[in-house]
């Protein structure tokens, strides 16, 4: 028992002392420096479309939770976009007067906390080579749990194409995250909104 | 009075006999007995002996890791404990971590119909547990013992790469070795102090498909050690 209990304290040490030396990379990001921004695009010529609407509130989803938003923040993030797409060429039009795009601005924030094992590299089935397979294979233990708490917020926005909607379905031609810290910040929204414009050089009417 | 007298002329001639025939005591008892304990040698020279050491040092990247991290790692450390033979060899065990990171300015990353725009982190953190050997050049007591060593065992990588905060890691066991010269300095003469410093060449086969195909780097470190018997 003593013996047990003893090869267990060095094994609680060492790991300790491992999970202490590990460093972590982007301790030292400084806010801005974190922004993420993030654009997919379809193959679409955006050319062949030159009038979009869209909402005058913003869409929140807050895990499971969907609302509309009218914060300064959400006002200023619609505006922004609506100015971009002006200076790209297109015409804001009402809902019903039959756009050609639909742009959907949403502000999603997910949250998720829990207990997991402690990940151990050292019984990874997928040692270096394929070899060595099976060995520690059954020692799948993992004595130690951490807390995790993750959580996202990011700006996003989505245009679909309502010109060649097929099957009751609108594509989506284009969408746009903005991540990291200080995106709520009202001040910075503009250039947020601009950045994720500015490298989708291609979504423009002429 | 007489029976005094019969014992003592008995103690005399077996006296006598000994004296003549050395064999008559033990040999191990002979020896021990008339053995000069200064001509004998070190213990360190006599019997294995144990040695600690702890080194820091700092790391240069090649091949594809320099491709990844372009940088010195400033943060190298490496805790070994060994088995000194009395013969010019040592077999050990050896705990070390290595640690590269680097980031870039803000850039656009393009994947497909994908761009992100940010600034990216790439760093891996290597946590290696090695069996090692040295050969020594010169006695096991010797002040200067220069050496070279050879080392194989395994390294949880821990490769991590940020866009922002967003990460793509992976976290995974490799095979890796290393080889290295050094040399062990003593404090004193027949001290248990010393100053150990070692250059070695890293290699694992590990690969991260995108980031890196292999990890190489040399090292250079120094630090202290321990031994005794």
């Amino acid at each position: 028992m003593k013996r047990i209990s003893k090869s267990l304290l060095l094994l609680v040490l060492s790991a300790g002392i491992w999970t202490a030396c590990e460093r972590d990379p982007v301790k030292d990001l400084s806010p801005k420096d974190s922004q993420v921004f993030i654009t997919n695009h379809s193959t679409a010529d955006f050319t062949s479309y030159k009038t979009f609407s869209i909402g005058d509130s913003v869409l929140v989803v807050d895990n499971n939770n969907q609302g509309r938003g009218v914060t300064p923040q959400d006002l200023a993030y619609i505006d922004r976009i609506v100015k971009n797409l002006t200076d790209r060429g297109y015409t804001k039009v009402a809902r019903t007067a039959k756009p050609d795009l639909e742009v959907t601005p949403a502000r999603i924030s997910y949250t998720q906390s829990g207990y997991v094992p402690t990940y151990n590299p050292w019984y990874d089935p997928y040692w270096g080579y394929g070899y060595g397979y099976g060995y520690g294979y059954g020692y799948g233990y993992a004595p130690y749990y951490s807390y995790y708490s993750y959580s996202e917020n990011y700006w996003y926005v989505r245009i679909a194409d309502l010109k060649n909607i097929k099957d009751n379905k609108a594509e989506v031609i284009w969408d746009a995250q903005i991540r990291g810290e200080g995106i709520y910040d009202q001040a910075s929204i503009s250039g947020l909104v601009d950045a994720v414009f500015t490298q989708s050089a291609y979504l423009k009417a002429k | 009075m007489k029976k005094w007298l019969f014992l003592g002329l008995i103690g005399l001639t077996s006296g006598a006999f000994a004296q003549k025939n050395p064999d008559y005591y033990q040999k191990q008892d002979y020896e021990y007995r008339s053995v000069p304990t200064r001509n004998m040698k070190s213990p360190f020279e006599r019997y294995t002996h144990y040695q600690i050491t702890a080194r820091y040092g700092v790391a240069l990247p090649m091949g594809s890791l320099k491709d990844y991290t372009n940088t010195s790692s400033k943060y190298n450390y490496n805790i070994s404990g060994e088995f000194v033979y009395p013969k010019n060899y040592s077999i050990g065990l050896q705990f070390s971590y290595m640690y590269f990171k680097e980031r870039s300015p803000r850039q656009i990353y393009t994947f497909d119909n994908q761009d992100i725009s940010a600034i990216q982190t790439r760093s891996l953190g290597a946590t290696s547990l090695h069996v090692f050997g040295k050969y020594y050049f010169t006695d096991a007591n010797a002040q200067v013992r220069p050496y070279v060593m050879a080392a194989v065992g395994g390294s949880a990588m821990r490769n991590l790469t940020y866009y922002g905060y967003l990460q793509d890691g992976q976290n995974k066991a490799a095979f890796s070795g290393q080889l290295g010269a050094g040399a062990r300095f003593l404090f004193a003469r027949n001290g248990n102090f010393g100053a150990d410093v070692q250059a070695t060449y890293f290699y694992s086969p590990y690969k991260n498909s995108g980031y890196l195909s292999n990890v190489a780097a040399v090292s250079a470190s120094a630090g202290l050690f321990y031994r005794w018997w």
